[in-house]
């Protein structure tokens, strides 16, 4: 009929349930379908951002070394850099720097090596231990030392011994501030790391820099020297997305290219024009490179998780297509007599959809921009990214009328024709198939095919981990359905009328029922399998961080250092030795030996956790002939150690996990007293060479850290386990896994609407015998309760099943995915009970509600024009 | 659009497999009907009248057997071709005449128009109609409008079920005729009704299997007169500016039946709505046992068949009759089984409301509102939907309810009503004057 074609644009704005329900699901298909590439770039621009940190943004800016110009000149040339930065965008102010080296003259050490240093901002920038004048000449304390001169005595500053100490300069001293070496390396001073340390410990190092303004070193080096070295630093800002990351390392490119060849202005105001020319570094293409191959690690995961959450938001619009051929049996009755093609009936049913959709993936595309720039870091929206929202939110909006066209196509009514072989296939439960696919993708991950790996090593899930908990599920909970109806045919009778009425009607349901569980249970299911990943992944984390940094900070020091007692904070020296120690066999082991007293009040671990260590360290202070160990749970069982070409009779006292060790490597913990008096016995050398000594501190990182660095215990490379669970790779899943239970969330209120809209046609097409059960004595709490209970039950079935079945999966998946592969121990797996009860037990609570409320909607319908129509 | 074949089948078996059994509705059924006449198909309900139907339209398939439709063998139309023979060569009318409308469409709409189609919507009786959805009719209308629009799409063959049923005698036979004038264009039409009239003017009359027990009538006695237990009291209500009952004043003592014959629209639907509470009158006074003002009568003092039966489609056809008798913590003594037994329901007590024909599930929807043994009865059409000798099961059960006290009160367009104590007719909302 043609009206009905005519008419179908504007058609469900009458059946206004309908309407709303297909502009929700294309609302939230949008969502997943636009959220996934937007997230995708927020993440790149977070993990660049984060390189961006990581790196600092000095490192990773361009950097113009000019080594040789001309004193007079220094200031135009540091005017001209500060130009340059203004037609960069993507920079920051640049920090500019001249210095020149210099000898310190007098009698306490002459001709020790300083370099004159006027830079931008360095005060700020420095620990300052004494003096107050910041516009004056400030010398680093180990300076101070070897002259052993303080704030307003003179500092005289000779040319460096190789000019032959023709000329000097007495400069006043402003200040001590603590020297960079001891203070190594803030941020800001990333690119001058090989100035202030240097990269072999046994040589002594660079020399320490004499800061001053600008104008002081100009006229140090008017009588010093007459050419002063220029190093100006373009920092990158640290808002930067990729997109934008890209453009700054083209243009980086492009002014290098200016700076070292032809005539261009800025290679003269810089001063590169001379003979000596000039040098660019930057670091960007390195944060890039990272930042790429970190997304390029969780960008599977990505756009997996969105497939699933489309696929099923995408089932849950074939589901409204069929409720749409429900709600409209008579129209779809009368087209059945008549003749109509499925194919012209989905065509109109896609062409009805049409409206809904597009409102729907409009509010989604928008609520998915407000999404993201909720959730990823500042600058991350920007206008391709929103373009490309709509891309996919307008995909999303066209799937969705497709998928309830399909819907709509697939409930039409068939004359049941089919006889033969076909009629036999069409009767096989179609459960057996999903659960034969999800056998299939067990056994592919089981052989390891269902894990990729980045360049770090770290493993990461492909489609067939994220597939597997769904279509298990489905299957899962088809067949549960199917069985579970089965067993409530059998209920003869019950008691109450309400109870009764429950569960006749869950017996008596069929393709609606199974589709609202099997609903219901994936997006449950969704909830648990990223909640069991995310918790296990904070977990591990967390333990790896703990079991690698031996408390809440650690530092590299000399393996024979000494002296704790004075720490107002539990802390203990440990030695490292990952070359001296094998097992008989040969195997290599990682020697880890400490105090175990010490270790004892140091070492943190959470409760519950397995494989403590704390227990086991009493042991190690044992009286015995033989070196008594802690091993890993992965060392083989031996009774002596080869070490440093000794065998060394040992005990192993207990297994654990071992402080300092590292993944895929044996390791004994043992008493660092009776490693000492087992290589004397032996004559050999304790620290063994190449042991690496660390101290471990349990305490408030900030506080800790500072107490050690001020501590003569000279630490370096600071570390807390924070640096490890803040990392890029555990803050991408992590992100990824928040992702799918915001879409696990949304589908499971997706399905509880679906529920609403499946119970409330339900209860309209049973109107009379509802208004006549309540005439007979049913009352209305009891008609209520039916409805509730039924839906109560409903959910509480599928999320037992789709929460158990996706928690079960995720344990075994979370035992071949380790997003810190290089830190021991390996991965383990938790299932936070309490989450999933909790979202479970509001689940049901909801579903409840939504049950009550479709009895309540349906008890408001006219029962008189009911009757009266027929 | 002639046909010179006809209908023919050979053997068709049609059996329905549900969880609480099989129910063979059609058994080796050997039929033939000649072309250009009207035939009917007669038996008592659940006979397979509208199975026969559904197979002779092609929107079921048989599990045995041929049938031949205008010389195509439906069986082997397949795809488009099955689509193309529903659309081009048959139509078909449901039972329930909502479900052969588009709800959103009018009545102008269904017919797109053409002149002739909407000469036979004037034929019919329900041109004035013409721009009203299926929602803003009455039963009757949207039946009219059904058939309207099953004539006019003017294809070979127009297979109709029970189309009188809810229609009043006068409006029945301009239906009846339009249906016998179509087949002077050489159409075939196929009536499964239990309509006498249409039986009359059939050419042929096709009567399938018949297994109703025969059941003893009940003699009406003689009853003293008591206070009234049925009361309208210049009971008005419209709809719109349409007054669809206008005062109309009536009384029925207890034990006694009181009919009120009226033809399709005439109000009496309404009229009945009005005495069992499911409507308020927008003046006069409704009293029924049980019932006041504020609150709608309890079923077990006044008990409710409208022409939707609302049977609860997960309990069984005993469960249903037994759901009063539940719901107050009644004994069920053998209550439930003695009126199974009389309205011949006995081996349909396991099975649920969908594996029964309609007319069984209207006898099962009377022994569910007599069950408790009500003080009053408002039935809408008891015997639409049932053959000559269903319908005597059912006025039999109705007369045994005022045997035992209960006051009946009952709509129907039959004019004949033998063992009525009263007759009203209503005609235009009003009632008219003997």
């Amino acid at each position: 009929m043609r009206v009905l074609w005519a008419k179908a644009p504007l058609l469900l704005l009458r059946y206004p349930q309908l309407f709303a329900a297909l502009i929700a699901l294309a609302g939230l298909t949008a969502v997943v379908a636009a959220s996934a590439p937007m997230l995708h770039r927020g993440i790149e621009s977070g993990s660049l951002q984060a390189q961006l940190r990581d790196l600092s943004p000095l490192a990773a800016g361009l950097e113009v070394r000019v080594p040789s110009g001309r004193f007079e000149s220094d200031r135009r040339r540091r005017e001209a850099a500060i130009r340059v930065a203004r037609d960069v965008d993507g920079v920051g102010t640049p920090v500019v720097t001249t210095l020149i080296p210099v000898t310190a003259g007098g009698q306490v050490a002459p001709g020790l090596e300083l370099v004159a240093m006027a830079r931008s901002g360095a005060l700020d920038h420095v620990q300052r231990k004494t003096g107050g004048d910041p516009g004056g000449v400030w010398i680093a304390d180990s300076t101070a030392r070897a002259l052993r001169l303080r704030p307003g005595q003179t500092l005289v500053l000779t040319e460096p011994a190789y000019f032959g100490h023709t000329s000097s300069i007495a400069v006043r001293i402003a200040g001590v501030y603590r020297a960079l070496e001891a203070d190594c390396c803030g941020p800001f001073w990333s690119n001058w790391v090989q100035d202030i340390r240097n990269p072999h410990p046994d040589l002594p190092p660079p020399p320490a820099f004499v800061l001053m303004p600008q104008s002081t070193l100009v006229r140090v080096a008017r009588r010093l020297h007459p050419s002063v070295e220029n190093r100006f630093e373009f920092p990158a800002t640290t808002t930067l997305t990729l997109d934008g990351a890209r453009q700054l390392e083209a243009r980086f490119r492009a002014l290098d290219r200016e700076i070292r060849s032809g005539n261009s202005p800025v290679r003269r105001e810089l001063g590169c024009a001379g003979a000596t020319g000039c040098s660019t570094n930057s670091s960007l293409s390195s944060a890039l490179a990272l930042a790429t191959a970190e997304v390029a690690t969780v960008s599977p995961t990505i756009w997996l998780l969105a497939a699933c959450g489309l696929l099923v938001g995408l089932a849950l619009a074939v589901t409204a297509g069929v409720f749409l051929v429900r709600r409209r049996s008579d129209e779809v009755n009368v087209l059945f007599v008549q003749g109509e093609a499925v194919a012209a009936f989905g065509t109109r049913v896609a062409l009805e959809s049409v409206l809904p959709a597009t409102i729907g993936a409009a509010v989604g595309v928008v609520a998915s921009i407000s999404l993201l720039e909720l959730l990823a870091p500042a600058g991350a929206v920007d206008s391709r990214v929103v373009s490309t929202g709509i891309a996919y939110g307008a995909a999303g909006g066209f799937l969705v009328i497709a998928a309830a066209a399909a819907g709509a196509s697939a409930a039409f009514p068939r004359s049941g024709r089919r006889r033969g072989p076909g009629r036999i296939v069409l009767r096989l439960p179609w459960e057996l198939v999903m659960i034969a696919a999800a056998v299939l993708l067990l056994a592919l991950l089981l052989s390891g095919r269902g894990l990729a790996h980045d360049s770090t090593g770290a493993t990461h899930p492909r489609l067939a981990v994220f597939l597997l908990p769904m279509v298990a599920v489905t299957g899962a909970a088809g067949l549960a359905t199917r069985g579970g109806t089965r067993l409530l045919r059998g209920v003869r009778t019950a008691s109450p009328v309400w109870l009764l009425l429950a569960l006749r009607r869950l017996a008596s349901g069929r393709a609606a029922l199974a589709a609202a569980v099997v609903g219901m249970a994936v997006a449950f299911g969704m909830f648990a399998y990223a909640s069991t990943l995310s918790a296990s992944l904070m977990r591990s984390t967390t333990e790896k961080a703990f079991v690698a940094t031996g408390g809440d900070v650690q530092g590299t020091v000399d393996p024979s250092a000494g002296g704790t007692a004075s720490f107002p904070f539990p802390v203990a020296l440990a030695q490292i030795d990952q070359s001296n120690a094998a097992f008989e066999s040969g195997a290599p082991v990682d020697l880890v030996s400490a105090d175990p007293a010490a270790l004892a009040r140091t070492l943190r671990w959470g409760n519950g956790w397995p494989n403590d260590p704390r227990r086991l360290l009493p042991r190690l202070a044992a009286r015995s002939d033989r070196l008594l160990a802690i091993a890993s749970s992965d060392a083989p069982n031996s009774d002596a150690v080869v070490y440093q070409g000794v065998r060394i009779p040992i005990t192993i006292v207990g297994r654990a996990a071992i402080p300092g060790s590292r993944a895929g490597y044996p390791a004994l913990l043992v008493s660092s007293e009776a490693l000492r008096a087992g290589a004397a016995r032996n004559h050999i050398p304790y620290p063994a060479p190449g042991v690496t000594g660390v101290v471990w501190a349990k305490g408030r990182p900030a506080v800790v850290e500072r107490a050690l660095a001020a501590s003569t215990l000279y630490p370096f490379y600071l570390t807390t386990p924070g640096a490890i669970t803040r990392s890029a790779s555990v803050a991408a899943a992590l992100r990824s896994y928040r992702y799918v239970r915001i879409v696990g969330v949304a589908l499971s209120l997706l399905t509880l609407v679906a529920l609403l809209l499946y119970l409330q046609v339900r209860q309209r097409s049973q109107l009379i015998s509802s208004a006549f059960a309540r005439r007979m004595g049913l009352t209305r709490r009891s008609d209520t309760g039916a409805v509730a209970f039924e839906a109560a039950i409903v959910m509480l079935f599928a999320g037992l099943l789709g929460g158990g079945v996706a928690a079960l999966i995720a344990q075994a998946v979370v035992k071949h995915v380790d997003s810190l592969p290089q830190y021991a121990p390996g991965p383990v797996s938790v299932v936070p009970w309490t989450v999933l009860v909790a979202g479970l037990a509001i689940a049901v609570v909801a579903a409840s509600f939504v049950g009550a409320a479709a009895a309540g909607i349906a008890r408001r319908s006219d029962i008189a024009e009911a009757l009266r129509l027929g | 659009m002639a046909d010179r074949t006809g209908i023919v089948c050979r053997a068709v078996s049609r059996v329905y497999r549900s969880p609480s059994g099989s129910v063979e509705a059609l058994h080796a059924l050997n039929l033939s009907l000649r072309p250009g006449a009207l035939h009917a198909l007669v038996g008592p309900s659940g006979c397979g009248k509208s199975s026969l139907l559904r197979l002779l339209a092609g929107l079921d398939a048989p599990d045995a057997g041929s049938i031949m439709v205008g010389g195509i063998d439906v069986e082997s139309l397949r795809g488009s071709e099955v689509r193309r023979f529903r659309r081009e060569t048959v139509s078909y009318l449901a039972q329930r005449p909502a479900a052969n409308l588009i709800p959103h469409l009018t009545l102008r709409e269904h017919l797109e128009g053409s002149a002739a189609r909407l000469a036979v919507a004037e034929e019919i009786g329900i041109a004035h109609r013409l721009d009203a959805r299926a929602g803003e009719m009455s039963g009757g209308e949207q039946a009219r409008a059904a058939i309207a629009i099953g004539i006019a799409r003017e294809t070979s063959f127009v297979l109709v079920d029970e189309p009188t049923a809810e229609l009043d005698r006068r409006t029945a036979t301009r239906v009846i005729d339009a249906l016998a004038r179509a087949t002077a264009d050489g159409r075939t039409v196929v009536v499964a009704t239990h309509d006498p009239d249409v039986i009359r003017v059939a050419a042929q009359t096709v009567e399938l299997a018949t297994r109703v027990a025969e059941h003893p009538r009940f003699e009406r006695r003689a009853r003293e007169t008591r206070a009234p237990a049925i009361v309208l009291d210049r009971v008005s209500k419209s709809y719109g500016p349409a007054t669809v009952v206008d005062e109309v004043s009536l009384e029925l003592q207890p034990g006694e039946l009181g009919v009120l014959v009226g033809r399709s629209g005439s109000g009496k639907s309404t009229a009945l709505m009005l005495a069992g509470g499911w409507l308020s009158p927008d003046s006069g006074v409704a009293r029924v046992p049980g019932g006041s003002a504020s609150a709608p009568p309890a079923w077990a003092r006044t008990s409710y068949l409208s022409q939707r039966f609302g049977l609860l489609p997960e309990l069984s056809v005993a469960e249903n009759i037994a759901l009063p008798l539940r719901l107050t913590g009644a004994d069920q003594g053998g209550r439930v089984a003695e009126l199974m037994d009389a309205l011949s329901l006995t081996d349909l007590g396991e099975r649920l409301p969908a594996e029964t024909s309609v007319g069984q599930q209207q006898r099962a929807a009377l022994a569910r509102a007599l069950v408790q043994h009500p003080e009053a009865l408002i039935a809408d059409e008891p015997t639409s939907h049932q053959d000559a000798r269903s319908a005597e099961l059912v006025w039999s059960a109705l007369v045994a309810a005022c045997e035992r006290g209960t006051a009946c009160l009952i709509a129907t367009h039959e004019e004949r009503a033998p063992f009525a104590d009263r007759v009203w007719r209503i005609s235009d909302g009003r009632i008219q004057e003997p």
